[in-house]
């Protein structure tokens, strides 16, 4: 007979395998605008792709948004779109799009264009570019040469600066995915842009870095053909739509991993405790915690721990129990793992601290509204997220929270992302607010009197940029920042609202679900690959500064703006 | 001076057990393939047997010589999985159950089957990035597989490619789309679309595909439809406490295959569910909610759905709160003992309540005695947590084959108000009827040794059809113990004509075999016929003519020839 708890996780992977068709309960309002366009391979119409779109700043689960095909023209018209700010996107998976935003979710292979729309508005001639895409395949076999079955390959690309002279890193690989092998070693990797690849097998060890796999066994990171040398890699030269086949890996020699083990015991008491989360994180040289890993590894009803995969190094096993139920944190405990498995660590847990308080949600006298309290959820932690220090709390219906375990020393308190149209202003002590949200914390103190405000935040900026005098140079887009006036302690100042907008190629852009109050918006220049030269900031940038407006929002109100950035005008 | 020394043999055994606990020792063994090459990083989970939430449990793997070892493991049984990975299966028979400290087992892998194929549309185009599944119907020797479980899904490549392997022997139907989608579910171009079968067809017009171990059978191509699917869509209300993801699954109602599901999170609960990609058909849909292993845990009865070329809207499911049973396992001293030496650990047993559904459609739950304090082994207490509203029948499974349940009763505490209905004593006889979200307690179970065992062989007679589907169901012959259920035992025969019984009370019984219905296996399994009172007269009405044997107190009796 089943244990019941192999009954259960075998229930659960049902459910796993069923997530990837479901369809969120969270279905968007039916709306009433249309986006007409046509896909393209190569300037040749396309028939039967899907087309769909997201939207730009995605909030919340992957909900069901309106598609379509194309017709034998390649034509495509999505209906019941709601207002608002999408990338749009073909659904083709050996195609590689010509677009430029990221489509969100999707591999970085996939890209789409940013479209804007309005309640009742027809975008019309909207055209989205498809080429074909390239594929890489090969096979794999281990040390012996027997094939490698079911390991993970990584294809790299590696990013040249752009043609603009902007500065950039020289080479940086960009992660286009894992693959798996199959039984007989094989991989195929498909619709990849044109470009230059290094492929790879294997677990990266390099200095400073850290990974893990979970077994008494791995192998090296190893490129193309045979290498564990990054720099002597054989680089795959990828031309548009093309096939480069045999690119096989003889993957290195497996190496020893081990397991460690050990108590976790009350500081105080020396009693074991049981039923924590444990993370196992890796130090370099220096003493530096490259990394921690939040496995799943949970002290037994001895307070007893095993924790299988660590290399020969430093390391380390410390309390990380997130949920913010427990009342225990602790340091790592740390031990250098050698050529055997290493028993007998004792985590040492000490009480951590205790902060509570009530959740209030300004601006709406909304019962619905209101009994979204129990919808939040609010966090704290160190300011750099260091592994152990992560601990959060639901609040309850009567907007109560409780947050337990909290290490001694600095913490922030920040909401989970998750709540549509509710945004923490900030948290206050005694009714003054914190600075930053951060909060001292002593050992095992108990504080009671929190705050956290959340402002109901249903308004909108609509709004159009205009260039003028010039078109900004290739390689370089034009953005909107966002920033909110806040005022802190009766000090007035800037803070971000979300990220960089993109604006549609009529410039148009929208921004939802804002806090009232007033804003600024600025149009912005951002580099296809990341950085502006300094002579551009220099002569550029007053420019787009120049261009700023200043605009009040208000709940269930739109807020129009317009931009006009004037690329001639001297500084 | 009896009872004392019954206390006393129980308190020696008990610390005998206590004794036995805290012994530690290893468990060890090599994973390699069918010509001895060792296979490593393949996962290998090991339980103790009967594991309750005081069972151990651990997890390794395979170093590059494909060996692994579980070291200062509880003196108890264990039974071993091993992953099945890198396209291999186990190679039967594996012994990989009821391992004790000390044993050193040779796993053998062989490489199981593989079925390739292309899926197109209607032109000949690659459908790219379609996840394609194979769903196993029946095993290799033609036994219909109950569930309809499927290996991994494989995705089709830029040419349309799919690749299935690590197939268990058997036949399977080959499904593109629909159901188990490899990518990002609502950013699949097929998202929403009904699964095709092979060749080009639904579930009910499949083609069967047959693949043994090593074989690979290709060009099992299919021929996409690409039909839009339905959208099932509702609301779910009740456990909202447990602030946990509810799940919501939908089943074919005949097959009990599940064709679609669904998360909904509180935050979610006001808008709703909705379930797409549904063929046209019956079935059922059932919800639950929370932690199963925190016992706050709701379900809704299963809500029948008729899905007819338009999407079904408004389903309102009700979640109630699951009940639970607890009581404790004790061992009673018995004039006879059969084996000395062996001496039954409490940790190595499990008390379970089965649903007596009239339906078919009843789900099985199992709980070990476990208790709440320090030492629980030692107190045998139990609990069975996560059952729904209904009839349950209960037994216990006891490794070691010499001891025998004697009793399921409910014994109200002296000077303790008994959460027992009054009524009910003797819940071999009765079962036990619990409400939704009720906690009965006080449950008792006696096991004592001097159990027999009975192992067999039906013969058929010279020229008579050879028996393809039957059962053998043990019947105490005593007329007092015609409704004591935990003297029936209703078994499948083998393909042989074989059976066996273990850990059975002393007495006369009857053997009778009765050929089944139908050459399949029924979609759902059926309880047992001796549940039902009117079957079990009938069952008795049969057997009483026909062939008795005597069961003395730790007797083995082997080799039983029965003729049918």
């Amino acid at each position: 007979m089943l244990s019941q708890r192999s009954l259960f996780s075998r229930m659960f992977l049902l459910f796993v395998l069923i997530v990837p068709f479901t369809l969120f309960a969270q279905t968007p309002k039916e709306g009433t605008a249309t986006i007409i366009g046509t896909v393209t391979l190569n300037g040749e119409p396309m028939r039967n792709v899907v087309v769909t779109i997201r939207p730009q700043n995605p909030t919340g689960p992957a909900s069901s948004f309106p598609r379509a095909k194309t017709d034998a023209n390649g034509r495509f018209r999505l209906t019941g779109v709601s207002g608002g700010q999408y990338i749009l996107g073909a659904l083709a998976p050996a195609f590689v799009s010509e677009n430029d935003q990221p489509f969100p979710y999707l591999s970085p292979s996939f890209t789409g264009k940013t479209v804007n729309v309005s309640e009742g508005e027809t975008v019309e001639n909207v055209e989205i570019k498809l080429k074909r895409g390239g594929v890489i395949t090969g096979r794999v076999t281990d040390a012996h040469g027997e094939p490698a079955a079911e390991i993970n390959v990584r294809v790299s690309r590696i990013t040249t600066p752009s043609a603009s002279g902007m500065a950039g890193p020289p080479q940086s690989p960009m992660s286009m995915g894992v693959y798996r092998t199959d039984d007989r070693g094989e991989y195929r990797v498909f619709g990849l842009p044109a470009g230059k690849y290094k492929v790879s097998v294997g677990l990266a060890t390099r200095q400073g870095y850290f990974s893990m796999q979970t077994s008494r066994s791995y192998i090296p990171e190893t490129f193309h053909p045979d290498t564990t040398d990054e720099a002597k890699a054989k680089i795959i030269e990828l031309e548009e739509g093309l096939e480069v086949t045999d690119v096989d890996i003889k993957a290195a020699e497996e190496q020893k991993a081990y397991e460690v083990s050990g108590r976790v015991v009350n500081a105080e008491t020396g009693q074991p405790i049981t039923g924590v989360n444990l993370s196992f994180a890796s130090f370099d040289a220096n003493g530096r915690m490259t990394g921690a890993m939040n496995g799943g590894w949970r002290s037994d009803a001895n307070g007893e721990f095993r924790i299988l995969g660590a290399r020969p190094g430093k390391h380390g096993i410390l309390i990380e129990d997130r949920e913010g139920k427990g009342e225990f944190y602790s340091p790592p405990a740390q031990f250098e793992v050698v050529s055997s498995d290493v028993e007998g660590i004792e985590v040492r847990a000490l009480r951590g601290a205790t902060i509570s308080g009530t959740v209030v949600i300004e601006g709406t006298n909304d019962p619905a509204i209101l009994a979204r309290r129990s919808q939040i959820r609010l966090n704290s932690a160190d300011r750099a997220n260091t592994p152990g220090t992560t601990r959060y709390g639901q609040a309850n219906p009567d907007g109560t929270f409780r947050i337990t375990g909290l290490p001694e020393g600095q913490t922030r308190i920040w909401a989970f992302a998750d709540l549509q149209k509710l945004s923490l202003l900030r948290v206050e002590q005694n009714g003054v607010a914190l600075n930053d949200s951060m909060l001292e914390v002593h050992p095992g103190e108990q504080i009671s009197n929190l705050r956290a405000v959340f402002a109901f935040s249903d308004g909108t900026i609509s709004g159009q940029a205009r260039v003028s005098g010039g078109t900004l140079p290739e390689g370089i887009k034009l953005s909107v920042m966002l920033r909110r006036y806040e005022t802190v302690s009766n000090a007035r100042r800037l803070v971000p609202a979300g990220p960089m907008i993109t604006p549609d190629a009529r410039g148009q852009f929208v921004v939802r679900d804002l806090v009232p109050g007033e804003y600024e918006v600025t149009p912005f220049p951002v580099s296809q690959n990341g950085q502006l030269s300094s002579e551009f900031r220099a002569k550029m940038l007053p420019r787009f500064m120049r261009a700023k407006q200043t605009v009040a929002v208000s709940n269930g109100n739109e807020t129009r703006v317009t931009l006009s950035l004037d690329l001639s005008q001297e500084n | 001076m009896k009872t004392f020394s019954t206390l006393l043999f129980v308190m020696l055994l008990l610390s005998s057990a206590t004794a036995h606990a805290q012994e530690t020792g290893s468990i060890s063994g090599q994973v390699v393939t069918d010509s001895g090459r060792p296979l490593s990083n393949f996962s290998i989970n090991i339980s103790s047997i009967g594991s309750g939430s005081r069972g151990v449990s651990r997890s390794t793997s395979t170093d590059a010589e494909g060996r692994f070892e579980f070291n200062n493991l509880p003196n108890r049984s264990y039974n071993i999985f091993p992953s099945a990975r890198k396209g291999y299966v186990l190679e039967p028979p594996a012994r990989l159950g009821g391992l004790r400290l000390g044993e050193n087992v040779t796993i053998r892998m062989t490489k199981g089957g593989v079925i390739t194929g292309r899926v197109t549309d209607p032109n000949g185009g690659p459908l790219v990035s379609l996840s394609v599944s194979a769903i196993r119907i029946r095993d290799q020797e033609g036994k219909k597989v109950s569930g309809g479980g499927s290996g991994s899904p494989s995705a089709t490549d830029d040419r349309g490619v799919y690749r299935l392997y690590g197939l268990q022997p058997g036949t399977y139907l080959v499904v593109a789309g629909g159901g188990q989608s490899v990518t990002v579910p609502a950013l699949s171009p097929y998202y929403g679309d009904v699964p095709t079968f092979h060749p080009s067809s639904t579930r009910d017009t499949a083609a069967e595909i047959k693949v043994g171990n090593g074989e690979e059978v290709s060009g099992v191509d299919i021929r996409y439809r690409g039909e839009t699917g339905r959208v099932v869509s509702g609301k779910i209300s009740g456990g909202e406490t447990t602030q946990a993801i509810a799940n919501v699954v939908l089943r074919h109602a005949q097959t009990g295959a599940i064709t679609g599901g669904t998360f909904v999170t509180p935050t979610q609960t006001q808008s709703g569910f909705a379930i797409a990609s549904i063929p046209d058909g019956e079935y059922e849909l059932t919800a639950t909610r929370g932690n199963p292993d925190s016992g706050e845990f709701f379900y809704s009865e299963p809500r029948r759905v008729t899905v007819k070329g338009a999407d079904v809207t408004g389903i309102e499911l009700r979640l109630t709160p699951a009940a639970s049973i607890a009581g404790r396992l004790t061992l009673e001293k018995s004039p006879n003992v059969c084996d000395p030496k062996l001496q039954m650990q409490l940790e190595d047993t499990s008390v379970f309540a089965l649903r007596d559904d009239p339906l078919g459609t009843g789900t099985m739950s199992s709980g070990t005695p476990s208790g709440r304090n320090d030492s629980p082994d030692e107190k045998g207490e139990f609990k069975i947590s996560n059952l729904k509203a209904g009839r349950y029948r209960f037994n216990a499974n006891l490794r070691n084959e010499t001891w025998f349940v004697k009793s399921i009763s409910v014994q109200a505490p002296a000077g303790k108000a008994a959460t027992a209905k009054p009524a009910v004593n003797d819940l071999s006889r009765t079962g036990l009827t619990l409400k939704s979200g009720e906690n009965f307690s006080g449950v008792t179970v006696i096991a004592a040794d001097g159990g027999a065992s009975l192992q067999g062989k039906v013969e058929t007679k010279v020229g008579a059809k050879p028996l393809t589907r039957a059962v053998i169901h043990l019947i105490p012959a005593e007329p007092t113990a015609a409704d004591d259920l935990l003297r029936y035992v209703e078994r499948g025969l083998n393909n042989k004509g074989e059976f066996a019984f273990n850990n059975l009370a002393p007495g006369k019984y009857w053997l009778l075999v009765r050929a089944l219905p139908g050459s399949d296996e029924p979609e759902r399994p059926i309880p047992p016929a001796h549940w039902d009172a009117t079957e079990r007269a009938r069952l008795r009405k049969d057997a009483e003519a026909g062939h008795e044997i005597e069961l003395k107190p730790c007797q083995r009796v082997k080799d039983h020839m029965l003729q049918k």
